[in-house]
């Protein structure tokens, strides 16, 4: 995957992306996985790849409402998503986390 | 918001059993309500993500974001596109409102201040006494 892509998973009705650099392994099936060098992140499916984001605005309002840090906000096909830092995952994300 | 003289012109928005006047300003558009995806984990100001124009949108529930209690079934929700933070560094936030009220001129002598917090004052108005809102302490630096 090109250093500036981006993963598009979803999960708990939301887009997520994820720099696709930090990927290191995806396992599809009924359950997905992405798999990080440090954590495994459950999906509700892989939508795909993109090959780079359009926009992602700073999310300075969001960061006072929501208590995850985060590279920003993004768009894709329509739908607004939310930019992770891979290596600050929302816990409530991660495999094995409550 | 509140300093200054003259007389600024806001738009009213209900709010349940609140009105909110915010710097007319600062609006961008009013929108039927936006479709909106929750994000988990919000506090529930946090309405969700929007997409507006080709760009993300995080909408805001105004009626949290005041304390107001529910107010009687809104018969045509609206989503206030406004720009919030610091006019340094801008940025546009969906309001989710249960109308759009109306647009009106406040002099600022009428205007009583209040605290340090997303509402800056008070005003008495025919439509009802109205919170106005300095969008500008909305976000965290």
């Amino acid at each position: 995957m090109s250093g500036g892509a981006y993963l598009l998973f979803r999960r708990f009705g939301c887009l997520w992306a994820l720099p696709a650099k930090h990927v290191t392994a995806i396992f599809s099936g009924p359950k997905p996985e992405i798999h990080l060098s440090h954590a495994t992140v459950p999906a509700d499916e892989i939508v795909g790849v993109c090959a780079e984001l359009q926009r992602v605005n700073p999310a300075r309002t969001l960061g006072a409402f929501w208590p995850y840090p985060c590279q920003g906000l993004g768009v894709f096909a329509k739908e607004p998503m939310v930019v992770l830092l891979p290596d600050a995952l929302p816990p409530l994300l991660c495999k094995g986390e409550p | 918001m509140v300093a200054g003289t003259g007389t600024r012109r806001f738009l009213l928005l209900a709010a349940g059993d609140r009105l909110a006047a915010v710097d007319a300003r600062q609006v961008r558009r009013i929108l039927r309500a936006l479709p909106t995806v929750p994000l988990p984990g919000a506090q529930p100001e946090l309405l969700g993500l929007a997409e507006y124009g080709g760009e993300p949108l995080p909408v805001l529930d105004l009626a949290q974001l005041i304390g107001a209690k529910p107010g009687p079934s809104p018969t045509f929700p609206v989503t206030v596109v406004v720009w919030v933070g610091p006019s340094s560094q801008p940025e546009l936030v969906g309001l989710a409102a249960d109308a759009a009220v109306d647009l009106v001129g406040i002099p600022q002598e009428h205007v009583v201040p209040m605290g340090e917090g997303l509402v800056a004052g008070e005003v008495a108005l025919p439509q009802g006494t109205a919170e106005i809102l300095d969008l500008s302490r909305l976000t965290v630096s």
